[in-house]
């Protein structure tokens, strides 16, 4: 990849990270939640979004880009006020821009038509500045609308600044709320770091100050506004406040240049005495002072000062590095698969070199046993350590789920409130990357399905706009995501019927609440009468079942007649570790995935029936479930082998079927690292990767739909079975 | 360690100053003098405000020669001071400020002068 590629796809990285950003900060402002800073941080991403597509020649980018950015800069002066309709066009505008960024992505042409409309509603919020759209300049940023790194003239009282063209003005007004204080932190240091990073004018607004009598000493009553004319960006300057932004009301902006660019005016007509009888603190200044009057604190004070002290450095760097910031890098996924792999290779190893120790028969208490102790320690931590590398928060998934409510909400014309939590959940790489097609499908259903219209709802005396829950949280060392809805609930006898109708259950079969719930997941099942253009996509929840159980999760309904459904799915934090039963057949070892295990029991001579061509079925709790033979299935015996002697593990397939696999015997319940076939062998029918045991040897993982599909017989078996019990 | 947060000293002095403490006290008329301790941070705001309301009906001076660290609450609590002294139609007056008084001053842009009783006064 030549460097111009490496870097633009560096920006295109860098888009997803702002587009997430901006739909924070959207969906805060239609929650209430947003403020100044909101307005400003997705102005920002917008503004960063236009000035990379710019460098790139991403005119179509660029100019949607524009006129968004100009409509956000408007809310930003306050001159639009950000009222329901506004947010919605701002929402759908984003959607939008994320298009055209992937499509500039995959070097296709996004049809004029997709963006047409809103730059027409854009340009309606805007008036006469829309048409600065159609001049934005390709190439990359024009001064109206940028606040960032413009170039403004300065008259000659700047001149004694080295820079003068990159020097901006910005008017920053700060009111402290007594949490401030509170929170230990402190004005002085604020305003001192602030002094570095250019010229600064302090006015403060002393006119809240009650007498002594009626003071509260840790209150706050002071305000300031701050002239600062700065090289440096607003964004470096939001930086300064970044630990007290929760606890005092603030508002950066910056000024346009004027011929009195000079005489800044201040919104208070108090004097400016600093200015008069001691200039502000300049960089090279503060620091000496603060040092010298630092000096001879008291012992505590001087930790904490020195503490604090140290940030003005650390903003330094920070903004030097500016869209790093949050000191994270990008690794190459190839490189951290390598390493998750070696770090299977270290496992296995430990439990290896255990089992040497074992053998060897040492004493207790011998020091190889002990240092064994602490490798498999270490080996644990590293293992923990690196897993977290490929776990990432399940935030940008989920928000991409916001723009499918939108969009399911507009075409089912329903009024959608989608609430996130938990978006900080972090999952494997692989796993996020492989839900989001089940849970887009989730979505629309919840919205399409779940949630009743309107008029339904205030019938039913619930407020007429839905809400569509998803929240994500870690239970008992595994993922659990849900998806809820607070419609109707599943009409039970409607599915019931409709799974008669199909030939799926029998007007006798009894069936509990939850196994009639569970239907909706079987292949085909569709409640829709009509199939809408937007759930009804041929695709069925068997096929997000099928979906989720490729991740190695579970999937579970549970439906509230007239208060909703939950859809919930369990995962396993990593992929490159599986929770496995040891399990020996013909004297080789095997493992099952612990996912697909519903149950293990010992079969009496009641439970199994013969069905003619040597098929067997065994009976659990009422249900025929086809056998099938570990042993035979695998090659490793040419005779069947007597349920009676062995284990029987029920298995549930992806599909929903079960069928009861018989093993000699089970010796163990473990984690196994997952090693490739695919990758080191080939393909092996039956056999879905394989792990290395602690004693070297190597053990296959069963592959439990592959072996059920080969036993096609015994499938159709089930099925038909299923509508002849009862 | 906690050495308490002023050392009041009530002297008898009705004069200004200029920077410095008065060395000849006027027996006059009562005033106060406050020395402000080292470190005016948000725990020291509480009982800064206290001592100075014992003062109340006194001009008043007092002394920033000693502190090293002082934050903006303080500073309300001096402004609310200065506020109140001129209320009351006494004189109240800062002096001698460290450089760390001054400097924290400047940087939140504070005046702590007496504007009605005591316009020649310059600010920090």
């Amino acid at each position: 990849m030549d460097s111009m590629a490496e870097i633009k796809q560096t920006f295109f990285q860098e888009c997803d990270d702002l587009l997430g950003e901006l739909e924070t900060g959207l969906i805060d402002m239609e929650g209430g939640d947003g403020d100044c800073e909101t307005v400003a941080a997705i102005f920002r991403a917008v503004h960063s979004i236009k000035g990379g597509a710019g460098a790139f020649g991403l005119d179509k980018l660029v100019a949607f880009a524009h006129i968004f950015e100009t409509t956000l800069d408007e809310v930003r002066a306050d001159r639009l006020e950000a009222t329901p309709e506004v947010l919605s066009v701002l929402l759908r505008s984003s959607d939008v821009l994320a298009d055209l960024v992937r499509a500039a992505q995959n070097d296709e042409e996004l049809g004029d038509d997709a963006t047409a409309g809103l730059v027409e509603e854009l340009s309606a919020f805007v008036g006469d500045k829309a048409g600065a759209a159609d001049e934005a300049p390709a190439g990359g940023e024009d001064i109206s609308f940028a606040p960032l790194g413009t170039a403004i003239d300065l008259d000659d009282a700047f001149g004694d600044l080295d820079d003068v063209e990159e020097n901006q003005s910005f008017t920053i007004k700060f009111r402290p709320m007594p949490e401030l204080y509170a929170n230990a932190n402190e004005t002085v240091l604020l305003f001192r770091n602030l002094a570095q990073m250019g010229d600064v004018t302090v006015a403060c607004d002393e006119s809240q100050i009650p007498t002594l009598d009626e003071i509260d000493p840790e209150g706050a009553y002071l305000a300031w506004t701050i002239i600062v004319h700065t090289s440096h960006s607003k964004d470096e300057l939001l930086e300064i406040f970044e630990f007290v932004e929760d606890d005092c009301t603030l508002e950066i902006t910056s000024e346009e240049p004027s011929d009195d660019a000079d005489e800044p005016e201040l919104a208070d007509d108090e004097a400016l005495p600093v200015e008069e009888e001691s200039p502000p603190a300049k960089a090279d200044r503060a620091p000496d002072e603060a040092a010298s009057g630092d000096d001879v604190a008291s012992e505590d004070n001087v930790v904490s000062l020195v503490e604090k002290k140290e940030k003005p450095a650390a903003k330094e760097q920070a903004s030097k590095e500016k869209d790093t910031s949050d000191a994270t890098i990008r690794v190459n996924l190839g490189r951290i698969d390598r390493l998750v792999n070696l770090v299977g290779e270290l496992v296995i190893n430990q439990a290896m070199l255990t089992q040497g120790v074992i053998d060897a028969g040492l004493e207790r208490g011998d020091s190889v046993e002990a240092g064994l102790e602490e490798l498999k320690q270490l080996t644990r931590e590293i293992q923990d350590s690196v897993m977290a590398i490929r776990a990432q928060p399940v935030k940008a998934l989920f928000q991409r789920m916001s723009r499918i409510v939108r969009e399911a909400a507009r075409a089912t014309e329903k009024s959608v409130h989608l609430v996130m939590e938990g978006e900080m959940t972090e999952v494997d790489k692989t796993v996020v990357e492989r839900l989001a097609d089940p849970l887009t499908h989730m979505i629309r259903n919840a919205v399409d399905h779940g949630l009743e219209k309107a008029e339904t709802r205030i019938a039913n005396g619930k407020p007429a706009e839905g809400t569509v829950s998803l929240t994500a949280a870690h239970r008992s060392g595994r993922v659990v995501i849900e998806v809820s809805d607070d419609g109707a609930g599943i009409n039970r006898e409607r599915v019931r019927n409709i799974a008669i109708e199909k030939g799926l259950i029998s007007e006798e079969d009894k069936l509990s609440d939850s196994d009639i719930d569970n239907l909706l997941f079987m292949p085909g099942f569709s409640t829709v009468e009509k199939v809408s253009n937007l759930s009804g996509r041929g695709v069925g929840m068997d096929v997000v079942k099928r979906a989720i159980q490729a991740v190695g999760g579970r999937i579970m309904i549970s439906s509230q007649p007239g208060k909703g459904s939950t859809f919930s799915i369990s995962l396993p934090l990593t992929l490159a570790i599986l929770d496995g039963m040891v399990v020996e057949v013909a004297d080789q070892t095997l493992v099952v995935p612990l996912t697909a295990i519903v149950e293990t029991l010992k079969p009496t001579p009641s439970d199994t029936h013969e069905l003619g061509a040597g098929s067997k079925v065994i009976s659990i709790r009422g249900e025929f479930i086809p056998v099938i033979d570990a042993g035979l299935t695998m090659g490793y015996r040419a005779e069947p082998a007597d349920p009676l002697t062995g284990v029987v593990l029920s298995v549930e397939t992806e599909d929903g079927a079960r069928a009861a696999v018989i093993v000699d015997t089970i010796q163990d319940q473990r984690q196994v690292v997952i090693k490739s076939l695919e990758e080191n062998y080939g393909h092996v029918d039956s056999v879905a990767a394989a792990t290395i045991l602690g004693d070297g040897r190597i053990a296959l993982i069963l592959d439990v739909d592959a072996i059920i599909a080969r036993e096609g017989e015994a499938l159709s078996f089930h099925e038909n079975s299923l509508a002849a019990t009862g | 360690m906690n050495f308490g947060v002023l050392t009041v000293t009530i002297r008898t002095n009705s004069l200004f100053w200029e920077g410095k403490p008065l060395s000849t006290p006027s027996s006059k008329e009562q005033d106060g003098r406050v020395t402000l301790t080292s470190v005016l941070d948000l725990r020291a705001a509480a009982p800064l405000t206290d001592e100075l309301l014992a003062l109340r009906g006194n001009d008043l001076v007092i002394d920033a020669s000693k502190v090293e660290r002082i934050g903006a609450p303080c500073f309300q609590v001096l402004l609310s001071a200065v506020k109140t002294w001129a209320v009351a139609g006494h004189t109240i007056a800062i002096f001698d400020e460290s450089p760390a008084f001054s400097e924290s001053a400047t940087h939140l842009g504070v005046c702590l002068s007496q504007h009605e009783t005591n316009e020649n006064e310059t600010c920090l």
